[in-house]
């Protein structure tokens, strides 16, 4: 479709009282032809306009609507600016889906972020009028409204994206090795896959990679548990699930992850959790390939190609008396280890152009050079995670700060003190459980929410506290959270279980300092 | 040391230079062409007569040696006051030693000094109220309305509007040539001042540029080929550069 | 018969479509003609003919604006001050800035406030510690112009008093204490009958004029400091030979010291 048979006519309101300048933009040679043009001169008919029920495809907004009189204080015109300002709230709420262009002679980068903020989609310096650049600009602002409006009722719900079935990257030597060796045990259901490496270097992703490459299974369940999100109590009836009335609070049957895996794949994450009773019964299902779940007469057989992944030597734990060494044996039948990313930085290109969408010829088109250089030289704690959370949060960074680029200050502070250090200062706390005594506000544990959909919930509070200038009763009432109370609590328990995402938020950082003491 | 000094009454110099004279001091009159980058010192008469009217630039003066001269003794000399400054001279109660008085003088770029008001028209204020109008538009909020004008007509012309259809668009009203006449009826009643200040031939260069963009609007025919020959809209560009490199020595400006 | 005075002023008027005169309290013979600037050329010729009468003495002042065309308006102007040489004593552009007919809290002088109006309680101005203020008014409670501040604007258009002070201090001086001159020695009167310094005198004439014809007493009859200071500074030019020590110094000090007592700016 050409650019041309994609214009639409378009009925737009210039709200302006220079009568000049309503004359230029409608006699513009580009809104000639696919334009149409209301005219309001002052802020009685624009209120006009807003009781008639007339909607716009776009507005073109002056900030002041009278002319400057002989002895105006700068307080009064600030006044009057301000006055401007509010006028885009009342605009916004009269005509929420119409798009607001703010053009005006004040080329001062605070009230153009005040306008954004107040509901504004686009900022333009009348001094700098370009009919072609300002007919584009309007094109792109109705579009991207179009687009944000549907895109905002997704957000509301917080529902984590889940990430497309990515494959296993990497050019390392080591990566196309282990890359084969899940290839190759794919369709071996009988050997047990035990997946080692330091947090955040991929063990889930390269599961997703086995299950993807299977033939047989491919099409069957992946199920995943993260033992470590279980309150130990839960655990084994998580595993093999509970018949109703096993314990107190059963109150139905319960299938255990295992049963949903039947004939599929379970990833077992973070098995060196695991307390003992349940490697006890763990280590039955692995030697018999049956289950009885709590409280049931009977066992039941399962095809489950069970894979494995801990970032603890459970080696050293089994001599520690803290896992059985038979289940150890069993469970180690086709080990893989995968490095840590700094041991293989030629993996950093690959990952980067995946997390950026965007091919690394065109890097310089993304973030400036001393961003990359940066990027490749840090050690990268908490490996491929860490570097997918860093890439989301200078995205955020930059889209926060309006800038066209990343740059140097959209990097997180550890990052940045490469530039003046040599050390990287990034910690991996100790992962811990999470107790799931939130309020029950909204019915959701905040206890079930994985990183991934955390950093989503951050990313929104950010933004939120921005757009809210911090005013935490409306920053909950932007999210649609019943009070400020549940902002700060998700916040500190993210904090308590992901605590190197906050590095990542410095508005959350700033207006909830204390939960960070 | 050569003394560089500007001065509209000849005759006060002349009286100066009877006693710099005697001390070994030269008086040599400041030329635009040369520039400040060889004044070690500079003194300003003030008032200077400009357009029929007394005018005092000093202030006007010292911002923009201290940013281009910092290092150069800049003084003012008249009749204002008896001397209460270091850095400005009266001249009917001059000091024996005026060599010291001038070596001891505080440099342009020094804050720590202001000149004297010598009882003129303030050309800072005077500056002040070309750029800001005073209950008008801004000059730079003229420019915008002025230049819109020639944006739509390159548009135009990118475009291939015939160019019968671009005059009756955009000049056949006379708006434009009402919103040049705005500008001019500020620009003609101020530039005769602007005679007395640092950056004078920029103003100058502007007024040549007005007057060649000013044939274009007396000619009766509003032709387009003279719109493009004579330049009109790089005229009203440069003009408008001109006057935003002249904007930062002026204080107060909105 | 006392002519009648005629301050007319051509400007942005709040309230005036076309002339609208205004009395002087306690002055039959004297008004203020408030005239729109908006009056094309013609119009304003019309009015200007009926407003300069035979009997009358005029100032006209015509503001300058961006948004009128003032070099047709200020030729009319000036043709009628040429029509009418006697009766127009006075013709000038004023814009804001420091003309003398806007309002000056810190002299008390002037008459409009910057937005079209005579200064009034609806008039909002800084006062002298930069605060603003509705305090000051040109009007009695008819709306009648308070007759001092009348009297002050005319006198202030009609001699222009302190620029001529000004400019004698400014030109003349130095002038006059030229070496080449300072060994004549004469004082003022003899220098002034002097045909020696016959260009001197006619180069000053206009501005002498302003200290020889009594026309500061009679304008500041009201101030003492001024007439002390202007009778300081005749003795001192009639009496002290310019040969004397210092004269150039003491000269200036009696120029600055008349200037401070009178207000206002030299324009």
């Amino acid at each position: 479709m050409s650019k041309e048979s994609n214009k639409k006519n378009y009925r737009i309101l210039i709200v302006d009282d220079d009568i000049s300048f309503h004359k230029d933009i409608r006699q513009a040679p580009v809104f000639l032809q696919h334009y149409e043009f209301e005219n309001a001169y002052d802020a009685k008919t624009l209120d006009k306009f807003l009781k008639s029920g007339v909607q716009f495809g776009l507005m073109v907004l002056d900030l002041v609507l009278e002319p400057t009189r002989e002895h105006e204080t700068p307080e009064k015109i600030k006044e009057k600016v301000e006055t401007g300002l509010t006028r885009i709230k009342k605009i916004r709420a009269a005509w929420p889906n119409t798009p607001i262009v703010v053009a005006t002679n004040h080329n001062i980068l605070s009230i153009a972020d005040k306008a954004i903020n107040l509901g504004a989609d686009a900022f333009l310096y009348k001094p700098e009028y370009n009919p072609e650049e300002w007919e584009k600009r309007f094109r792109r602002v109705i579009e991207d409204r179009a687009l944000a409006q549907e895109n905002e009722d997704l957000k509301q719900q917080f529902t984590p994206i889940q990430p497309p079935i990515a494959p296993f990257l990497g050019i390392s030597p080591q990566i196309e090795t282990i890359r084969q060796l899940l290839k190759v045990v794919a369709d071996r259901p009988d050997l047990t896959v035990l997946i080692t490496g330091e947090t955040g270097v991929g063990k889930g992703v390269a599961a997703r990679f086995l299950h993807y490459n299977s033939q047989t299974r491919r099409d069957k369940p992946f199920v995943t548990v993260d033992i470590s999100n279980i309150t130990p109590s839960l655990r084994e009836s998580e595993l093999f699930g509970a018949m109703k009335g096993a314990y107190t609070d059963a109150k139905t049957d319960k299938k255990g992850r295992l049963q949903m895996a039947d004939d599929g794949i379970l990833f077992l994450d973070e098995i060196g959790e695991l307390d003992k009773d349940t490697q006890a019964k763990l280590l039955q299902f692995v030697q018999t390939k049956t289950i009885r779940p709590m409280g049931a007469e009977k066992d039941i057989q399962l095809d489950v190609h069970i894979v494995a992944a801990t970032n603890k030597v459970l080696k050293e734990e089994v001599k520690n008396g803290n896992f059985r060494l038979d289940l150890y044996q069993r469970l180690k039948v086709f080990p893989i280890e995968i490095p840590p990313l700094r041991d293989r930085r030629e993996d950093i290109e690959i990952l980067l152009e995946h997390f950026l969408n965007v091919k690394s010829r065109e890097f310089d088109k993304v973030f400036e050079p001393d961003v990359r250089h940066l990027l490749f030289k840090y050690d990268w704690v908490g490996n491929v995670r860490e570097l997918e959370n860093t890439v989301l949060s200078m995205k955020i960074q930059q889209e926060v700060r309006g800038l066209s680029l990343i740059t140097f200050e959209c990097l997180p502070e550890e990052i940045q003190e490469l530039k003046r250090t040599a050390q990287s200062v990034f910690h991996i706390a100790p992962i811990k459980t999470v107790q799931a005594d939130a309020p029950a506000e909204d019915g959701e544990a905040i206890g079930d929410v994985n990183e991934q959909q955390s950093l989503i919930m951050l990313q929104a509070i950010e933004k939120a506290l921005i757009k809210k200038n911090g005013v935490k009763n409306d920053v909950a009432a932007e999210l649609g959270w019943k009070s400020s109370d549940l902002v700060r609590y998700r916040i500190k328990t993210i904090h308590e279980k992901f605590p190197q995402l906050l590095s990542h938020f410095p508005e959350i950082r700033r207006r909830y300092k204390k939960l960070f003491v | 040391m050569d003394i560089f000094f500007l001065a509209t009454n000849q005759s006060v110099p002349a009286y100066f230079a009877q006693h710099v004279g005697a001390k070994g001091l030269r008086m040599m009159p400041f030329l635009y062409e040369d520039g400040l980058s060889n004044c070690e010192a500079f003194v300003l008469f003030s008032p200077l007569y400009v357009n029929g009217h007394y005018v005092s630039p000093d202030s006007v003066w010292k911002k923009y040696c201290g940013q281009y001269s910092p290092e150069m003794k800049f003084l003012t000399a008249g009749f204002a006051n008896p001397s209460t400054s270091d850095n400005c001279l009266e001249i009917s109660d001059l000091p024996d030693d005026l060599s010291q008085f001038i070596t001891n003088a505080k440099t342009a770029a020094d804050v720590n000094w202001k000149p004297t008001d010598t009882g003129g028209l303030d050309m800072m204020d005077v500056l002040c109220r070309f750029f800001n109008g005073h209950g008008n538009e801004s000059i730079m909020e003229q420019f915008s309305k002025l230049l819109r004008i020639p944006a739509n007509i390159q548009s135009a012309l990118n475009l291939n509007f015939p160019l019968q259809r671009i005059y009756n668009l955009y000049l056949s009203d006379g708006d434009w040539a009402g919103r040049w006449q705005v500008f001019l009826n500020r620009w003609n009643r101020y530039y005769p001042f602007f005679a007395c200040l640092p950056f004078y031939p920029k103003f100058r260069e502007i007024e040549k540029i007005a007057q060649k963009i000013n044939l274009f609007f007396q000619s009766d025919e509003g032709d387009i080929n003279l719109y493009l020959q004579i330049g009109c809209s790089e005229g009203i560009e440069t003009i408008k550069n001109l006057l935003a490199e002249i904007a930062p020595h002026v204080e107060g400006i909105k | 018969m006392t002519p009648h005075r005629n301050l007319i002023v051509i400007w942005k008027w709040d309230d005036v479509e076309n002339v609208k005169p205004v009395t002087v309290a306690g002055e039959s013979a004297a008004t203020l003609f408030c005239v729109s600037q908006k009056l094309m050329p013609a119009q304003l010729k019309e009015v200007l003919n009926q407003l300069v009468q035979p009997n009358s003495l005029s100032v006209i002042l015509l503001h300058e604006s961006d948004e009128i065309e003032t070099s047709s308006r200020l030729k009319v102007v000036k043709s009628a001050a040429n029509k009418f040489k006697k009766q127009v004593v006075r013709h000038d552009l004023f814009y804001k800035g420091q003309h003398f007919i806007y309002f000056s809290t810190i002299n008390d002088t002037g008459l409009i406030d910057g937005n079209g109006r005579l200064v009034s309680q609806k008039s909002r101005l800084k006062d002298k510690d930069g605060h603003w203020s509705n305090d000051f008014s040109v009007l009695d409670s008819n709306g009648d112009i308070l007759s001092r501040y009348f009297n002050t604007v005319w006198d202030f258009y009609t001699h222009r008093a302190r620029f001529r002070i000004f400019d004698l201090k400014e030109q003349f001086i130095v002038d006059m204490t030229r070496q080449q001159l300072a060994q004549y020695g004469h004082p003022l009167p003899i220098l002034l009958g002097n045909p020696d310094f016959a260009l001197l005198r006619e180069k000053y004439e206009e501005s002498f004029k302003i200290l020889t014809a009594g026309v500061l007493t009679e304008i500041y009859k009201n101030n003492p400091a001024v007439n002390q200071h202007y009778q300081n500074l005749k003795n001192f030019l009639d009496n002290i030979p310019l040969n004397s020590e210092n004269y150039l110094r003491d000269a200036a000090r009696h120029f600055r010291e008349l200037l401070s007592e009178m207000p206002g700016k030299i324009y």
